[in-house]
């Protein structure tokens, strides 16, 4: 955005990140007060609140440039690298992924969940080999579910019981 | 300091009978293993061991929990090169150079490092119980609140040396990490930052945490690459270059100490074991004459987390084996053998078995010499791993970590953390916000609310109180000192070293 | 299947030792295979740390407890909180008698529900027996000059505020204090109290002399004896273990009292809906659990490890932990802050 020749930057994907941190140091210490306002309680947390707060201003300040002088431009972060399509894909798929198979765990068993989430993710990566894309997931899934719930006694919310 | 006889003695019960020697390598492999692979415990391990242990004499069951710890001492470090996944709060500063190291596919070496640091540092601190175990453990015991909550700030003072580009950033990202440790149900019954969740009121799940903010939100990034090593003739697993690493330890003797020193020191202090790693590695940047090559792959930065992690259990060891008294970490695992046993620990049982502690002591030796040999031969194995792509790796490990952080907690707080701060870590990551530095406050944050809640307890709100704690202000004194000193040295050096972009 | 088919190897061992033993198991086989249940493993919820003396105990009882069960059993721990994750969890498993648990149920449930918001009530569960109860001991580091539990007390009330206590948030030892200082007419601020994270962390701080005294678990002390002198007992009789007078005798010249709370009384605990549901499945639960503590074997076994098999039932367990609990309910303001 150009006004009378001085340029204005407002990053505001670090805008919200930096929000949101901070958003949540404050919620938390409004929910610690709310459990007890006694010194002793908030003896740390109302010292970082207070700090977290100056940084935040201070942080988002930064997120506007106003004609950017050479100093500011050397405190700039080395510009983000742009994803390109394929690679954000790969990242948002990895991460969407992830959700999801946390999410369908206790729904859909761990064993279940497992071997979909372990071959969707190849899928996603790039493998195309068929025999590979259905080795991997089964053996994994094996070995994990045999080795977790019955060597270890750990007992695990499986599908197949 | 060494009580001849019981000296002999203990030689005499080592090795009058084979079978606490029997039991020393399935401990260590054990102890390899669990702590290897991303997802698997200590807890673990030790819920598989435990209907075995009574058949054990009571120093088998000892020597056989002692070496599991040897072995995860080092296990851990291997997931931390390969992977940049530290498998337990001890192992995260050897992520900061370990996995650049790795990824310039200096893998072997790096682990040749690990492996070197970690049995010299071993050594060295049983060394020091040998000899020392009793005044060792009459200071440990002397420590308090007030000298906690100084090593405490001093490890905190990691967080402005891993900033990374942007101070601020780093402060925040700090001070987030440190406010995320004390969720839960404080000290005092109050309960906070749940949001009505029962399971998180033991905490947000450390080692979910962890793993998420360093390892899983780095496999983000690596999607893009097809192998964690580039240079395809450099993903071979070559013993010369372990060895090679093995070799060149001993380059850096002055870290190597300085890290087996600061370990067992902080050892002893309750939940010291945790951040031995992170202060040494502190301290050996600090001290180095080029910083800036700390967290883009520097041997040094791995010989000091390794070598002060191999070296912390030491102390919380002079501790049991002379007084009884258990501080956390390996030492509570040895209770169990003690209370399986029906053995009082204890003074007196300890004065009364003087032969029994030097046994212990002696056989800890030899198990790091064993740990030299047989972790060798698992980062052989171990190291294959970057052979193996990454589209394949990926989903396998993070697969793991979200079992591991199920089976760890048994419940779902445990995946569901694993998945929150992943998608963090990558966005602080991004906006260039030092992960590092989240995680060193949220694995002091606990420990540093605590320490200062009761200093201010004890004291009843005067700081006079310091004055009569003189170790208290001799550790205020090193620390104002190791920080007066670089200061009045350089004024213009800065630090950055950092886990923040190891994909560069 | 029948219940006995499946029997772990360690009866085996003792079957097979004599004669007699084998028709202990016969008579203890038979009747149970007439039963509904159980017809599969039970799991035993332990909501502390592997290794710790709930859990040992519990472990103990998956020795000796598929003797008279008919079933293995299986020990799962779920630790956090003062117990209240693994407490919640088992509530969250079906009542069908498959989980059941092991836990001080005094004074950790009653504290999980007054004082850290616990979404359970004393209701949900049913006591089976209090089978292992510890008491309290006020202690005081040994580098300190209190000699005597008065020595204490007048130094207490001579420097109001400045002496200082460690605690573990919730314990019965943490209660007593407060109700100690209730009684000595100070209130809370009469001392400094000091929190520590568990009961083994306030150990090495009382050994250290990081604080001035302490009132904590009888069982606990034994660690650090050589470092700690033991003031007074909070029971109504001397113990041979330690050589301190009972508290209310040593308060009695003040004219005052302090409740005397059960230390740890670990318990076995069915959910409330297994009684309720399938009382038949209940009464075969309590036989069993009778018959492993009249079992000389378990009982030699529970010597040999310092615990205690005692058969109190579970009127008096129910009552026991009621009564606590309206104690606690008494101080519970103080503790909440």
């Amino acid at each position: 955005m150009d006004i009378a020749s001085r340029r204005i930057t407002f990053d505001l994907p670090h805008a919200l990140l930096v929000t949101a941190i901070a958003g949540w140091c404050l919620w938390y210490f409004l929910d610690a007060r709310a459990a007890s306002a006694n010194v002793q309680n908030l003896v740390l947390i109302q010292p970082l609140a207070i700090l977290v707060a100056i940084l935040w201003i201070t942080i988002l300040r930064e997120t506007i440039q106003v004609e950017p002088t050479a100093e500011a431009q050397e405190q700039r972060p080395a510009r983000r690298e742009q994803l390109d399509g394929p690679t954000a894909l790969k990242v948002f798929g990895s991460m969407g992924l992830l959700g999801l198979y946390v999410a369908s765990m206790s729904a859909i068993g761990l064993d279940l969940a497992t071997f979909v989430y372990v071959l969707a993710s190849l899928f996603l990566l790039g493998e195309r080999r068929l025999a590979v894309l259905l080795a991997v997931p089964v053996v994994f899934t094996a070995i994990v579910v045999i080795a977790f719930d019955r060597l270890l006694a750990t007992p695990l919310p499986l599908l197949l019981r | 300091m060494i009580d001849l006889a019981a000296f002999n003695s203990a030689l005499h019960l080592l090795g009058s009978s084979w079978q606490p020697w029997l039991v020393l390598v399935p401990g260590l492999l054990i102890g390899l293993f669990f702590h290897a692979v991303p997802g698997l415990t200590t807890s673990m391990a030790i819920a598989i061991c435990l209907p075995i242990i009574p058949y054990m004499d009571f120093l088998s069951a000892l020597i056989f929990m002692t070496s599991m710890y040897t072995g995860a001492l080092f296990g851990v470090a291997i997931p931390a090169v390969l992977l940049n996944v530290p498998g337990s709060a001890s192992a995260v500063a050897t992520t900061f150079d370990g996995f650049p190291m790795a990824q310039a596919g200096r893998h072997d070496e790096a682990l040749g490092y690990a492996l070197a640091a970690s049995s010299f540092g071993q050594f060295v601190t049983y060394l020091l119980l040998l000899t020392l175990v009793q005044p060792i453990a009459e200071v440990a015991i002397k420590l308090g609140p007030p000298e906690m909550l100084i090593v405490a700030i001093w490890g905190l003072t990691l967080i402005a040396r891993l900033r990374g580009r942007h101070f601020m950033r780093g402060l925040l990202a700090g001070a987030f990490g440190l406010l995320l440790g004390t969720v839960g149900l404080s000290l005092r019954g109050a309960v906070r930052g749940t949001m009505g969740f029962d399971v998180l009121l033991d905490g947000v799940p450390i080692v979910p945490a962890i793993i998420g903010l360093f390892a899983a939100s780095e496999m983000f990034n690596l999607v893009r690459r097809e192998f964690i090593v580039s240079d395809a003739a450099a993903r071979r697993v070559r013993g010369g270059r372990i060895v090679r690493g093995v070799v060149d330890t001993f380059r850096y003797p002055g870290v190597l100490i300085r890290g087996a020193l600061i370990g067992t020191g902080i050892g002893v202090l309750p939940g010291g074991h945790a951040i031995a790693n992170m202060l040494s590695y502190s301290e050996a940047s600090r001290s180095a004459e080029d910083p800036e090559s700390f967290g883009r792959g520097d041997p040094r930065g791995v010989i000091a987390a390794e070598s002060a992690n191999a070296s912390s259990e030491g102390g919380s060891m002079a501790t049991l084996l002379a007084l009884g008294i258990p501080t956390g970490g390996a030492t509570a695992v040895m209770l169990i053998a003690f209370d399986m046993h029906n053995i009082t620990g204890g003074p007196q049982f300890m004065h009364d078995h003087k032969d029994l502690v030097y046994a212990v002591i002696l056989s800890n030796l030899a198990q790091v010499v064993a740990l030299a040999v047989l972790g060798f031969g698992f980062i052989f194995v171990a190291s294959s791993i970057v052979k193996v792509r990454l589209r394949t790796i990926i989903p396998l490990v993070l697969s793991l970590a979200a079992i591991g952080s199920y089976a760890l907690s048994q419940n779902f707080a445990g995946p569901i953390t694993l998945f929150v701060f992943s998608v963090l870590g990558w966005l602080m990551q991004r906006f260039d916000y030092p992960v590092a530095a989240t995680v060193v406050g949220l694995l002091l944050g606990r420990l540093t609310e605590g320490a200062l809640l009761r200093t201010y307890q004890m004291s009843g709100g005067d700081p006079l109180f310091l004055l009569g704690r003189p170790i208290a202000l001799g550790f205020l004194l090193l620390l104002f000192l190791s920080f007066a000193l670089p200061l009045w040295r350089n004024r213009r050096r800065t630090i950055r070293p950092s886990g923040t972009d190891p994909a560069n | 299947m029948r219940p006995c088919a499946m029997r772990p190897c360690a009866m085996r061992r003792y079957a097979i030792r004599n004669w007699a033993g084998l028709l202990v198991l016969l008579a203890a086989c038979l009747p149970a295979s007439a039963q509904d249940w159980p017809r599969r493993p039970v799991t035993l919820l332990v909501p502390f740390d592997a290794g710790g003396s709930v859990d040992r105990l519990a472990r103990g009882l998956t020795q000796f407890m598929p003797k008279a069960l008919g079933q293995p059993i299986t020990v799962v721990d779920r630790v956090g909180a003062g117990g209240q994750i693994g407490t919640t969890w088992f509530l969250q498993q079906p009542d069908d008698g498959y989980t059941l648990m092991v836990t001080p149920a005094t004074p950790f449930i009653p504290v999980n529900i007054l004082v850290t918001g616990a979404r359970y009530a004393l209701d949900d569960f049913t006591f089976i027996n209090g089978q292992w109860a510890d008491f309290t001991l006020l202690v005081t580091p040994k580098d300190r000059p209190f000699r005597s539990a008065r020595d204490l007390i007048e130094a207490i009330k001579a420097n109001p505020g400045k002496l200082s206590a460690g605690i573990d948030f919730g314990s019965v030892g943490h209660i007593s204090t407060l109700a100690l200082m209730d009684a000595l007419g100070l209130g809370p601020a009469g001392i400094r109290l000091v929190t520590f994270d568990g009961a083994g962390s306030m150990r090495s701080a009382l050994a250290g002399g990081q604080v001035d005294f302490s009132i904590q678990q009888g069982e606990g002390g034994e660690t650090v004896r050589d470092f700690i002198r033991p003031l007074a007992v909070f029971l109504d009789h001397r113990v041979p273990q330690f050589d301190a007078p009972p508290i209310n005798e040593v308060l009695q010249p003040y004219g005052i009292s302090v409740p005397l709370l059960n230390g740890s009384m670990r318990t076995l605990v069915a959910p409330a809906g297994f009684k309720k549901k399938h009382p038949q499945d209940y009464e075969t639960l309590v036989a069993a659990y009778r018959r492993t503590l009249d079992n000389p074997d378990f009982q030699a076994w529970l010597k040999g490890n310092h615990m205690d098999g005692q058969w109190i039932g579970p009127e008096r367990t129910t009552a026991n932990i009621r009564d606590n609990f309206e104690v606690l309910k008494k101080y519970k303001d103080l503790l909440k802050n």
